[in-house]
């Protein structure tokens, strides 16, 4: 199974497979617990009359400094610098590694018969004892809860998901980190002595629990999330497993510590295996989003800890690793992992990321500050910890909090900005110009690589195909909107991102309400004013028309041509160019019918989406053709006129040009064009336009208006 | 004579102008007036009770002193479905027209256009070409675009050739540019305009019927 297939299978939310699961993990990590416990406890430790301890154990030579120069005899046995090592496969060779054990046996055998203790200061008797729980270090505990919990995490994966093949490689890692720890717990954190056999035991546990770990890691990102080399890496994995286990144990890696430089070997196999994965879902966002996940803090986990092997390793000092300590990364790195693979659909993704990288950042700032604490400042080995664990809480967690909220306010706007931005898409004055804000808003929240128009009707927002795309209800569009591979194409939509856009929607509805209600109002206004203009300014224009001469009636008529506009509400707006153009088009061929003048105004090829002209334009523009025609009607001889439109938005040019003979009789010019073209003219250029007037064969009026107040071109 | 136009109109002189242009565009029928809409429907009755020389025509302005035109449209469209309603008004804007229009008005005159004017649109109305403004062929668009489809039957739906009609129009196009664009006879396309006018009148009916019998009504 791939992880394709890991996706398919139904995560079983049923209770009783939790509450089943949560049981096995329960016993299995009590019971892990209580070996470990009951091993670590019974062994021998030397007691002094008054119940302290006679002699300096581990711990205190390792991490608070105790010099190793005046050490202690134990009866006739003197104890040496290298009885006090923490990790024996530290010590050079397999030859020393023989004396130290045997050394350890004679030293169980000298704290369980007890006897007396020889400083520099005398000779005093000791007892035999044993650890209670209270004493046992802080070093224990680290390694015993990294082991149980990458244990009991990678078992609760498992049992929720057995049928999943990556599962299962976690678990197997789980367990192997379980069995490299547990032992580790107890033999790093001895008194002083661990009897030969079971030290023997532990180690080889430890080394073949660790091997096992880094091939269950490489099996694991053999088959996730895409599966590399068939079958045949798991497998691979699993011989060569076997293989250097068997090397080790018999003690054919050349030394104790060769399995060192195979751990350091697996890390960057494991490392060169996300890196493929990476190259290989690159085109997958879904999948790329699991591995960034994963992937992330495995790096950061192994990375860290391959890292502080190697420094130590290539200093020759790997015997002064805290290594108890160095685990802890591991677990916390276990948890973010887990919780990955856990995910059946990874909606919250980038977040998760992120919180894992933090903490695998909380580990490497842990060591670091222990390391630089104790080297920086000589402060012995256990304090250095305290104050690494200080720093973390006091200024790390802080700094991280600010970070995270710093993160959050990256991801999206806050409810003011959003506020704005859905109140300047509401008072947009053109659906299209509407509909671009609004996908310009999602483009910005989301950058999503591909917007398009959803084909069924989007009710609610929601998420599709895993977190690939969300569905977007509509507000612009007929049927809403598909938004695919967010955050160009690295991340998944997550609930929050649903949220988001509810938010912004219930935030645009009610806008869009109020805004309608206003409108509303203000329609009923108009048409209160418009009303009255009809009944009385209409009517008693209508009145004086009807009684009107000629030449009255045709300024008459354009009075109410003008009433109407303003009746119309055309003239009290921005409006679009093309209703605008449509009307006064429609009004002039109505005008001309049965006067015998020709109207040549052709419509252009295609619609002016979106041309918003003003007010004010719409005026001039409108008593530009009127009067234009008024002239052409009144100074006869004319049988065609010719209106030409030309929009550059955001300037609109042309000519009114009409075939008339210009007459011979005195001052034909302001006979012909009129004394409103003069008027016309200077109000053109309170615009920012022109108006030229030529006089040739018939009248040609040229003229250039910006659209819109302040956008002259 | 064979029928009669009604003109319901307040102001006299305006009146007479209706009337004038009526007398030219439709010189078969006889010219009757009523100031108000009390004095219409009061002469809707009384000529419902005499020899029922058919009524052809109703010219009503929709500002009349006692009331909105618009309702007695309603009642006429809805009684005599043969008789032809001309709504009569200085103002061709979808706000003050829609309404006469949805209540069964089959077109309108503008009254500025003077008796000439208004003789020649009564003249093509009677040929079967009645005006439609791009204001109201844009809100005819709006309207049709926004109803719920019903499947019943086709009247609540435009064609596609109607739909492209109305969009030409819109755009400020005359009916015979319209037909040259599409390719139809200016004919055709008067009929598409009619046709659109009587859907509008029956999906409006349906509407308002849908809505009386919500609200308990019928």
């Amino acid at each position: 199974m791939t992880n394709g297939a890991m996706r398919s299978t139904t995560f079983d939310d049923s209770r009783r497979t939790r509450l089943l699961a949560l049981t096995g993990v329960v016993v299995t990590v009590v019971l892990a617990t209580w070996v470990t416990l009951v091993i670590a406890l019974g062994l021998p430790r030397a007691l002094t009359v008054d119940g302290r301890d006679a002699l300096p154990s581990v711990a205190d030579v390792k991490h608070r400094g105790h010099p190793t120069a005046t050490l202690p005899r134990v009866g006739d046995y003197a104890l040496v610098a290298d009885d006090y090592v923490e990790e024996p496969d530290t010590l050079g060779s397999y030859d020393a590694l023989d004396a130290f054990v045997a050394r350890q046996g004679e030293i169980a055998g000298l704290l369980r018969r007890g006897g007396v203790v020889t400083t520099g200061d005398g000779t005093r008797p000791f007892v035999a004892g044993t650890r209670s729980i209270l004493d046992l270090p802080a070093a224990f505990w680290v390694t015993l809860l990294s082991g149980v919990g990458g244990l009991g995490i990678a078992v609760w994966v498992w049992a929720l998901r057995p049928s999943d093949v990556a599962t299962r490689h976690l678990a197997a890692s789980g367990i192997a980190l379980a069995v490299a720890l547990l032992p580790a717990a107890i033999y790093l954190t001895r008194p002083l002595a661990v009897d030969p056999g079971l030290l023997t035991v532990l180690m080889m546990l430890n080394h073949a629990g660790s091997l096992a770990f880094g091939f269950a890691m490489i099996a694991l990102f053999c088959v996730f999330p895409r599966r590399l080399l068939g079958i045949w890496g798991p497998r691979a994995s699993a011989v060569l497993c076997v293989v250097f286990v068997a090397a080790d144990w018999g003690r054919g890696l050349g030394a104790p510590h060769g399995a060192y430089a195979v751990y350091v070997a697996m890390s960057v196999v494991i490392i060169a295996l996300i890196g493929v994965q990476a190259w290989l879902v690159r085109g997958d966002p879904r999948d790329r989003a699991a591995l960034l996940w994963v992937g992330l803090s495995v790096v950061t986990g192994i990375g860290s800890w391959a890292a502080l092997v190697l420094a130590y390793g290539l200093q020759g000092d790997l015997a002064e690793m805290p290594e108890a300590y160095s685990f802890a990364c591991f677990f916390l790195i276990y948890l973010g992992l887990a919780l990955g693979v856990a995910r059946f659909r990874l909606f919250d993704i980038a977040d998760r990321a992120f919180w894992v990288f933090f903490y695998g950042t909380g580990a490497i700032l842990f060591l670091s500050a222990d390391g630089l604490l104790a080297w920086g400042f000589a402060v012995s080995g256990e304090r250095a910890v305290m104050m690494a664990v200080l720093a973390v809480a006091f200024l790390y967690l802080p700094l991280r909090d600010r970070l995270w909220r710093g993160f959050k306010g990256l991801r999206g706007s806050d409810q003011s900005d959003l506020f704005a931005e859905v109140i300047e898409l509401v008072f947009t004055p053109t659906r299209e110009k509407q509909a671009e804000a609004w996908r310009g808003f999602l483009e910005r929240q989301f950058r999503p690589v591909e917007i398009r128009p959803a084909v069924d009707m989007v009710g609610a927002a929601r998420i599709d195909r895993d977190g690939l795309d969300l569905l977007v209800p509509s507000v612009t569009e007929p049927k809403g909107l598909v938004l695919s591979y967010p955050r160009r194409g690295i991340g998944l939509f997550s609930p929050r991102d649903v949220r988001l856009v509810d938010r912004a929607v219930a935030l645009i509805d009610r806008a869009v309400s109020g805004r309608d209600a206003y409108e509303r109002g203000m329609l009923e206004e108009r048409r209160r004013v418009a009303r009255d203009l009809h009944d009385d300014g209409g009517a008693r224009l209508l009145d004086a028309l009807v009684a009107a001469d000629d030449r009255t009636r045709t300024h008459l008529q354009d009075a109410l041509r003008d009433v109407r506009s303003i009746a119309h509400g055309l003239n009290q707006d921005d409006m679009e160019l093309d209703i605008f153009l449509a009307t006064l088009r429609h009004e002039s061929i109505n005008r001309l019918e049965g006067t015998g003048l020709t109207l040549d105004w052709p419509l252009p090829d295609h619609p002016l989406v979106g041309v918003i002209v003003s007010a004010r334009s719409q005026r001039a523009l409108a008593s530009l053709v009127r009067e234009a025609l008024s002239n052409t009607l009144k100074h006869a001889g004319a049988s065609r006129v010719e209106v030409r439109f030309d929009v550059a938005d955001p300037t609109i040019s042309g000519r009114i040009a009409d075939d008339g003979v210009a007459r011979s009789d005195a001052s034909p010019d302001r006979a012909r064009t009129g004394m409103g073209l003069v008027g016309l003219e200077s109000r053109l250029r309170e615009l920012g336009g022109r108006l030229t007037v030529e006089t040739g064969s018939g009248v040609t009026l040229a003229f250039e208006l910006p659209l819109r107040e302040g956008t002259a071109g | 004579m064979s029928g009669i136009c009604l003109v319901v109109e307040d102001q006299p002189a305006v009146a007479q102008w209706i009337g004038e242009a009526a007398s030219t565009a439709l010189p078969d029928q006889r010219i009757e007036y009523a100031d108000s809409l009390a004095a219409a429907r009061a002469w809707v009755a009384a000529w419902e009770r005499s020899d029922r020389e058919p009524l052809e025509t109703v010219i009503v302005d929709l500002g009349l002193p006692d009331g909105n035109g618009a309702d007695l449209i309603r009642d006429l469209a809805r009684d005599l479905p043969l008789t032809e309603i001309i709504v009569a008004t200085i103002y061709d804007d979808d706000h003050h027209l829609f309404e006469a229009l949805a209540a069964g008005a089959r077109g309108y005159l503008l009254k500025d256009q003077g008796p000439q004017g208004m003789a020649r649109i009564l003249a093509r109305m009677r040929n079967g070409e009645p005006p439609l403004s791009p204001a109201i062929a844009r809100r005819l668009l709006t309207h049709f675009q926004q109803r719920p489809p019903e499947p019943e039957d086709g009247d609540g739906k435009l064609t596609k050739r109607e739909t492209e009609t109305l969009a030409l129009l819109a755009r400020g196009l005359t009916t015979a540019e319209v037909g040259k664009v599409l390719g139809l006879s200016q004919a055709t396309i008067a009929t598409y305009v009619k046709v659109v006018y009587r859907k509008l009148n029956v999906s409006s009916r349906a509407e308002a019927t849908l809505q009386a019998v919500r609200r308990g009504l019928l």
